[in-house]
């Protein structure tokens, strides 16, 4: 099972990583549950223009608040300006799912970078200023930090790109960098030092393959959080701004009428509680696979 | 000793860095506390208001003079509570208290049963729903939650108050939006851990030596998770921080974190800084007293640090 999960990080040869995949699919049903429902939401997020069977910026006043499940046009019905549900959820997983995954994707990315430099460095000067930097940051409560970002950058789709990946680079860096420093004394990296390596070269080509696997398995809990935290801005108004469409905005709007149509903020709600679910699915199920000590 | 000194100490550092990039990140945000409490009055009071509150010196100067007054016990004074930043904090903690104090023990208990069970009877159908329950807690946004329990069980059913705080039955709501998901966290941790510790070599000696079942169960294998536990606590105590206000602020609930919200939004300087400084407190405290706990609990990790 070890080398096989070798063979799948590396990618080496295309058919014997499918075929490993497949097997580790097979020893992990909920891993396989979780991750076909995500290429599903994804290809739903992906092509929400194509899919989506109404125009979800239209307003009809005269159908406005229909109820779900009773009209095959709205098959989840319409909010207070008559604007069909399904086809705002379909707009609104995409802008979440932009949002999310670009700021994952920048806040593994620095913090590997920062993780390694101050892994190298340690225990010199860098690496102190960049661990206490990384203090303040998990020491800062940080909805706080991100009301403060956004007030300072205004609330658009970069500006919320950047807080979300400036509130979740810290652990990976962290991380990292407790690898770094145990790989960075192995025997490999001096073989590669007497070679004539230098340490750019060290720091992608050796330390960076052996580091980057340890944190894979935070990343889709990362990205359920972004996901939710997205969601979560836009509905208390500081996050997506109308007209554009994320999955906070059409809870924020059902807000206002939830006494008499709560199931606009309940179905959006349990979209969002969905792709959670399968995130965390996914994320255990890498846990176990890189953790040495959750195997067998 | 030495250890838990130098932890202290940078801890200090920590708040100290915490303040300045408050400070500075706060009178960077467009919109100041003057304009918003003159409201529409003419640009010539503002500015008088403004010298008044002493926001019309170098921000530098300001910086120096907050520091200062910091080591003289002074943590500043609330534009708009009109009164001391200690005050308004000392009058608003309780209903925090009051919310934590009743999420995070049942949450620890809950967790620590659902974990056991499942770790027990694992692989069986009832481990596989108390998990799903477990993994669908963890994956509730709770501000979802919260808008869903002040609908159904606030207003339908009435069971409890749903907004603001008299008594402590106001907390109850608040207090399992909180204490769901770590609930949820906890369970699942438990479970793995106390599965991967039952199958290790210590569990089955013990075992062997006819040991009866609970005693390994309890004395040996659940001992083993404990310092995992332990880190697995501190760590969500950052997170439930940043919970607080945004729960309180959906219940209008008036504690630590609703202060915090009202203030940032108001431009309230000194009161924001006061609280995130104790936010940065209290989360640096926890975390070094579980340091501190594990060099008890955990002899590898005396030795490691140095000894106590």
């Amino acid at each position: 099972m070890t080398e096989k999960a070798v063979n799948t990080k590396k990618g080496s040869n295309f058919a014997t990583g499918f075929k490993s995949f497949m097997n580790f699919c097979r020893k992990n049903p909920t891993f396989t549950i979780g991750f076909v429902f995500m290429l599903v939401i994804a290809f739903i997020a992906v092509f929400a223009k194509q899919l989506a069977p109404n125009d979800p910026y239209l307003n009809t006043p005269k159908i406005m608040l229909m109820k779900p499940f009773f009209d095959s046009q709205y098959p989840l019905g319409t909010d207070t300006l008559g604007r069909c549900l399904l086809s705002r959820m379909m707009y609104g997983l995409n802008i979440s799912f932009t949002v999310g995954v670009t700021a994952v994707v920048l806040a593994v990315a620095l913090g590997i970078l920062i993780g390694i430099i101050s892994g190298m460095d340690y225990p010199g000067p860098f690496d102190t200023l960049l661990m206490r930097v990384v203090d303040v940051q998990m020491g800062f409560p940080f909805i706080v930090l991100v009301i403060i970002f956004v007030s300072l950058l205004g609330s658009s789709v970069p500006a919320l790109i950047g807080v979300l990946a400036l509130s979740f680079w810290a652990p990976y860096a962290r991380n990292v960098r407790g690898s770094v420093m145990i790989e960075k004394n192995m025997d490999y990296i001096s073989a590669a030092r007497l070679m004539g390596a230098g340490n750019g070269r060290i720091a992608v080509r050796y330390l960076g393959r052996n580091v980057v696997p340890g944190v894979l398995p935070m990343v889709p809990m990362d990205l359920s959080a972004a996901i939710v935290l997205e969601s979560l801005l836009s509905y208390m108004g500081l996050g997506v701004q109308p007209p554009e469409i994320s999955l906070g905005n059409i809870m924020g709007d059902g807000k206002n009428y939830i006494a008499t149509h709560w199931w606009i903020t309940a179905m959006a709600g349990i979209v969002i509680v969905l792709v959670a679910i399968a995130l965390t699915l996914i994320g255990d199920a890498l846990h176990k696979q890189f953790d040495p000590k959750l195997r067998n | 000793m030495l250890t838990i000194i130098k932890r202290l100490l940078q801890g200090v550092l920590v708040i100290f860095l915490v303040l300045t990039v408050t400070f500075f990140l706060l009178r960077l945000i467009p919109g100041d506390p003057a304009r918003l409490i003159a409201g529409n009055a003419e640009e010539s009071v503002v500015q008088e208001l403004r010298e008044e509150m002493g926001l019309t010196k170098p921000v530098l100067v300001q910086y120096k003079d907050y520091m200062l007054s910091l080591f003289t016990g002074n943590m500043g004074f609330s534009y708009f509570a009109k009164n001391d930043v200690a005050y308004v904090i000392a009058n608003s903690y309780k209903p925090t208290l009051v919310m934590i104090s009743i999420a995070l023990p049942s949450a620890i208990i809950v967790g620590l049963l659902i974990g056991l069970l499942c770790a027990v009877f694992r692989e069986t159908p009832f481990d596989r729903i108390l998990t799903s329950i477990a993994v669908l807690f963890q994956s509730m946004p709770n501000y979802w939650v919260a808008i869903m329990l002040i609908q159904i069980v606030g207003v339908k059913l009435g069971w409890f108050p749903a907004s603001g705080y008299k008594d402590p039955s106001h907390a109850i709501l608040p207090a399992l939006v909180l204490g769901l998901p770590l609930t949820g966290v906890f369970a699942r941790s438990i479970r793995t851990n106390l599965i991967g510790a039952m199958q290790q070599d210590f569990s089955k000696a013990a075992k062997a030596r006819g040991v009866p079942y609970l005693n390994v169960l309890m004395g040996y294998s659940f001992r083993d998770t404990l310092v995992g536990f332990l880190t697995l606590v501190a760590s969500q105590l950052g997170f439930m921080m940043g919970n607080c206000l945004l729960i309180e602020n959906i219940f209008a609930y008036p504690g630590l974190g609703l202060q915090t919200l009202n203030a940032i939004l108001r431009r309230d300087y000194f009161l924001v800084q006061g609280l995130v400084a104790l936010l940065a407190a209290v989360f640096i405290a926890i975390n070094t007293l579980v340091d501190i706990s594990y060099m008890y609990l955990d002899p590898r990790i005396r030795k490691a640090q140095g000894g106590l």
